[in-house]
């Protein structure tokens, strides 16, 4: 196990090297030249010039790169061109939102996907089989902006439920709740259609296992069967699903922080892209690369512990 | 017993009524502000936003403030008096008045404010608005003598915004170019704190001059940029008052139980600004044929729901300086057509506008879009941040521009700096002689009908060189909620919240 | 080794036994119609607005009713259709034309040319795929183009990753050792081996990446980085219904059914494909 551990934690390092290495290419090496697009095409030489003088954008790449990445492991991400305010408190001052989004969402779908997916598989083709197949499928095709202004549209401005935008920090707790409850479903219900369709799936194939039968056989209630051996081996489905949802649960988070109005790394990042602050940009997406390997890697030590015969791979 | 049913049901009346009439004003409280967008920063002479401006009117005193009538009213300066044919104001300050940090608030003071804002190395945004003020001299501790370069007669007016607003020496020399996010004024809220895109928090200021104000212990702002998403934020009690309704919401407001609405005339313009520098539109007949095309009763019915009033000029319908012969233009294709062939591009041409990426504004270039189309001229559209778009226009980054002036209680201060050839905010470097002189010769003119002559020169010469397409004059709509007691509506349309108390019972 | 007719044979019968495939397959086949047919079957000019009808409830001359500058929503709709194909096609073909070679690339040459092409899809699979998308428009600036670009190129693991293991299976035949020691080339036998087999399964993961490509396209412009107005794009309808959720919602209504019921169709059609194909799947 911790052999395991290590060696993936080794593989990681030149992962992150390379990724650093593309997302300093955003501003520096793809065609778009921040300088001009942040003067202007009108600007003069001399202030473009003056411009990347400030920066350092004169100097070698090389050297700008070696410069940059040694400031970035030691936490500095550079500041912002617009409010001079340093990048990674611009990204710590929102991570406990965007932290809180994402573990609500996580929270909502397993909610909804954990009793689906049992409930499905052990009630095969009962009507809550079939509602559950069907969210299964059409779940993960609603557009999440979509999805969220409906629930807006019913639950705020309908029946006036929940508020339609905006975050309430803990301690709060229920204000807090209630500020995250759209926003969470919003984010969730396409993970939540993924994990009910792998865990039902999951599930009927461990149960039409030798095993499982000869419990069944043995007289083994089916609780106890369900319990004991299909919900483990199904786990390690769910664990699956969400180890690669994960990069498409944080894409997400942007435009459900965006819809929301919510003050997270996510909105962050937009509000730079429409300001093309580049170096709040470039922050985010080097914060949020890292934040993704990071959480693959932790996925791939659970999934370890779950199935030990991947260790063995 | 008839008498003492009565005596009885008027005491009933009485005590029913005693709640409604001697409310007292409660202590304490946080009020909550929905505003359309961040603010930019916390200098006030640095500043070049109308957002920004709100959250000052709490935390920076003024020299004067204006009231409702558009009258100048004390703040700082308790009195002052003009000599010198126009030429010279002495104020005499408040006595005893300290700002956030500490240090007390004296002409000294005063004369480091001016001096700061005058400074070429700062530049201010300030230092145009006052460009006549050629000398600031101490009197005495709390009296100040400020000589103009020639009668200037919106001065006191420009002093009832930023320019009149007072930093503290302290600070500013602390914190250097910090000082935009620690800012330190005199006014009734002192700053605690701001999370960007957010909020920003005041507190109350314990040590404010005027005794017993404000009533607020808190005011927090949070910028909601969508204006839907804002009034519902209202509807639900998310924020007790809202800056900058949408005008398709205006209805809804009004029917809403618990809230109350307040429309009043504005001084806004919003407009296109022409880069008059950049190609096409350093052709005049252009620039016209933009002018012609463009129907500014239909931006008024589809964009704003009927509300404000179509815009021909720099001055709103609220200002006496608006020509009202000139309202009731019409969009004219023809003339827009032959204006393009005099230009030389009969067939169209095409052209990038920036953009606030905000529903309404989004909304308005569409239809400016759509009806240049008909022209073969393509307008496309580009959406930025409200700060990046600042940042475009004052660095001249655009060849059209859209975006509005919150307007200024003088009509010098609507169209001074727009169309002056040295105009603080002429960001698309327009210069006419005849149009320096009119402005020149309205501001130095202290006679009211004198001035009004001249102004409606400036709105025709304005129309005839178009360096900007004005479009519209937007309604000053605040709502709030029933429970916010003693807010008064200014056609500023600042909210300025020392008298507000909160009344949750 | 089976013969690859009755495999098909096989594999219709079975596509045509799942009503997902089937339902996904209509889907699909009903947007392509719209797309092919979107200037006919519109009633109006999509663009074209109408100043004294904004914001109509549905009726019979709009049977959708019109924006908030008066275009009929309908003709907005279907010609939407064509600026969601647009998005899905051209990402795909990025994909492909970066991810076919570089598949058969590392399938072939193994060793360290594999080891260095698996790094890089394994570097550009470290993004979350709107992250990357959205930092990749920031720097380029907010075009259609951009965001299309930007997407193909997340895709292109996706792609380079089943061929390069279809590439390695067929490796493993022994008449394939057999045809190379008989002097085949490589490039006979991609063409005649490893292509033919490819084909299934890229059509599934083109499905599915069509119907993420429209999906982040709409996205992109609801957020205002991607198509720009005017012209019609489901994701800029839908933001702008955003604004008049209360007084008009069939604004955002319609495009937000349009988007959905297209991604589902290639979804559930990618489903039936994959299922057919592999009848174990299914359960």
């Amino acid at each position: 196990m911790i052999q395991f551990v290590a060696r993936r934690l080794l593989a990681t390092v030149p992962l992150l090297f390379f990724v650093s290495v593309v997302v300093f290419s955003f501003v520096h090496v793809l065609p778009g030249d921040p300088a001009i697009l942040f003067l202007g095409e009108e600007a003069t030489p001399e202030t473009l010039a003056q411009f990347r003088a400030r920066l350092g954008f004169d100097r070698p790449l090389s050297t700008q790169y070696l410069e940059w990445l040694g400031r970035a492991v030691r936490g500095d991400l550079g500041r912002s061109l617009r409010t001079n305010q340093p990048v990674t408190e611009a990204i710590l001052q929102r991570l406990p939102v965007t932290l809180e989004l994402l573990g609500a969402a996580l929270a909502v779908s397993l909610a909804i996907a954990i009793p689906a997916g049992i409930v499905s598989a052990v009630k095969r083709n009962s009507g809550v089989d079939l509602a559950s197949t069907v969210f299964a499928l059409v779940g993960f095709s609603l557009p999440n902006f979509w999805l969220g202004l409906i629930l807006i549209y019913v639950f705020a401005l309908l029946l006036r439920w929940l508020p339609p935008s905006g975050f309430v920090p803990l301690p709060a707790v229920a204000d807090n709740a209630k500020s995250l409850i759209l926003p969470a479903l919003t984010l969730g219900t396409a993970l939540a259609a993924l994990v009910t369709r792998q865990l039902r799936s999951g599930m009927l194939e461990v149960l039409r296992q030798d095993y499982v039968r000869t419990a069944q056989a043995k007289g083994l209630s089916q609780g106890v069967v369900v319990g004991k051996h299909a919900l483990k081996n199904a786990l390690i489905a769910v664990v699956t699903v969400v180890g690669l949802q994960i990069g498409g649960l944080l894409g997400n988070t942007i435009i459900t922080e965006s819809l929301f109005a919510l003050p997270g790394v996510g909105r962050l990042m937009i509000d730079a892209v429409f300001s093309r602050d580049f170096f709040i940009v470039q922050g985010v997406v080097l914060f949020l690369a890292v934040g993704y390997v990071l959480s693959n890697l932790i996925v791939d030590v659970l999934y370890s512990y779950l199935d030990p015969r991947i260790r063995l791979g | 017993m008839k008498g003492w049913v009565r005596l009885v049901a008027l005491a009933v009346v009485v005590l029913a009524a005693v709640p409604a009439t001697v409310v007292a004003q409660t202590r304490g409280g946080s009020i909550r502000i929905g505003m359309d967008a961040d603010t930019t920063t916390m200098d006030p002479h640095r500043s070049t936003a109308a957002v920004d401006r709100q959250v000052y009117n709490n935390v920076y005193g003024k020299l004067v403030d204006i009231d409702a009538r558009f009258g100048i009213v004390p703040q700082l300066a308790q009195s002052w008096e003009i000599k010198g044919g126009g030429l010279v104001y002495v104020f005499k300050l408040r006595r005893g008045v300290k700002f956030h940090d500490g240090t007390d608030f004296t002409a000294e003071i005063v004369k480091w404010n001016f001096d700061r804002m005058r400074d070429p190395a700062l530049a201010s945004a300030r230092r145009s608005e006052i460009a006549p003020v050629k000398d600031v001299k101490v009197v005495d501790p709390l009296t100040v003598e400020i000589t103009l370069s020639a009668p200037f007669a919106p001065f006191l007016s420009v002093l009832t915004d930023r320019a009149g607003m007072m930093v503290s020496r302290a600070a500013v020399e602390k914190y250097k170019d910090d000082f935009a996010r620690n800012p330190v004024g005199t006014g009734p809220f002192r700053f605690v704190e701001w999370v960007k895109d957010d909020h920003l928090t005041l507190k109350r200021f314990d040590g404010y001059w005027e005794s017993g104000l404000p009533h607020l212990d808190e005011a927090v702002y949070r910028p909601i940029p969508d204006s839907s998403v804002r009034f519902t934020a209202m509807r639900t009690g998310q924020i007790d008052i809202m800056h900058q309704i949408h005008p398709k919401d205006v209805g809804t407001a009004k029917a809403e139980r618990g809230v109350k609405v307040s429309e009043i005339a504005s001084l806004w313009w919003q407009g296109l600004h022409l880069n008059n520098q950049v190609a096409p539109f350093t052709n005049k007949a252009i620039r016209q044929a933009v002018w012609y095309a463009v129907d500014r009763n239909v931006v008024q019915r589809v964009a704003y729901f009927g509300s404000g009033a179509p815009a021909w000029g720099p001055f709103p319908p609220s200002m006496w300086a608006q020509d009202r012969d000139f309202t009731d233009w019409k969009r004219d294709p023809v003339k827009a057509k032959a204006k393009l062939a005099d230009g030389g591009m009969p067939n169209g041409f095409a052209f990038t506008v920036k953009g606030w990426n905000q529903p309404i504004q989004i909304q308005e270039l569409q239809i400016v879009q759509a009806q240049l189309k008909e022209l073969g001229v393509d307008m496309k559209i580009e959406l930025l941040e409200f700060g990046a778009l600042l940042a475009d226009l004052n660095s001249h980054n655009f060849v059209a521009l859209r975006i509005g002036w919150s307007g200024r209680p003088d009509p010098d201060g609507n169209a001074h700096v727009f169309l002056h050839s040295k105009g603080g905010l002429n960001r698309v470097r327009y210069s006419n002689s005849r149009m320096d002189e009119l402005l020149d010769q309205a501001r130095s003119e202290a006679d009211q009908a004198k001035r009004k002559v001249l102004y409606a020169q400036v709105t025709r010469l304005a129309a005839e060189d178009a360096p900007y397409i004005w479009l519209h004059h937007d309604a000053e709509v605040k709502v709030w909620a029933e429970h916010v007691k003693g807010f008064e509506h200014i056609s500023d349309g600042m909210m300025r919240f020392k008298g507000v108390w909160l009344d949750k019972r | 080794m089976m013969d690859p007719a009755s495999l098909r044979a096989i594999a219709l019968r079975q596509f045509r036994r799942s009503w997902v495939g089937q339902v996904g397959a209509i889907l699909v086949v009903l947007f392509l119609i719209v797309t092919v047919l979107a200037p006919l079957l519109a009633p109006y000019d999509p663009i074209a607005t109408d100043f004294a009808n904004v914001l109509s409830p549905p009726t019979r001359t709009h049977p959708l009713g019109t924006d908030d500058i008066g275009r009929d929503i309908l003709s907005r709709v279907i010609h939407g259709s064509r600026v969601s194909l647009q998005a899905g096609l051209f990402t795909v073909a990025v994909a492909l034309t970066v991810g076919l070679p570089l598949g058969l690339l590392a399938g072939f040459r193994g060793g360290r040319v594999d080891d260095l092409i698996m790094r890089g899809i394994e570097v550009i699979l470290s993004f979350p795929t709107l992250v990357l998308a959205l930092g990749i428009t920031a720097v380029l600036g907010p075009k259609l183009i951009h965001a299309l670009f930007a997407i193909g190129i997340v895709f292109v693991p996706h792609f380079a990753r089943l061929i390069r293991a279809q590439v390695l299976t067929v490796k493993e035949n022994d008449f394939i050792a057999a045809a190379e020691a008989l002097g085949a080339s490589d490039v006979r036998v991609m063409r005649l081996h490893v292509l033919p087999n490819c084909l299934a399964p890229i059509l599934v993961q083109s499905s599915f990446s069509i119907a993420f490509a429209i999906l982040t396209e709409a996205a992109l412009s609801f957020l205002g980085l991607g198509t720009q107005p005017p012209t019609p794009s489901w994701g800029i309808m839908l933001a702008m219904g955003r604004g008049y959720l209360e007084q008009a919602p069939w604004l955002g209504a319609f495009p937000g059914l349009a988007i959905f019921v297209t991604v589902l169709g290639f979804n559930l059609l990618g489903d039936g494909i994959r299922d057919a194909l592999d009848p174990r799947l299914k359960t």
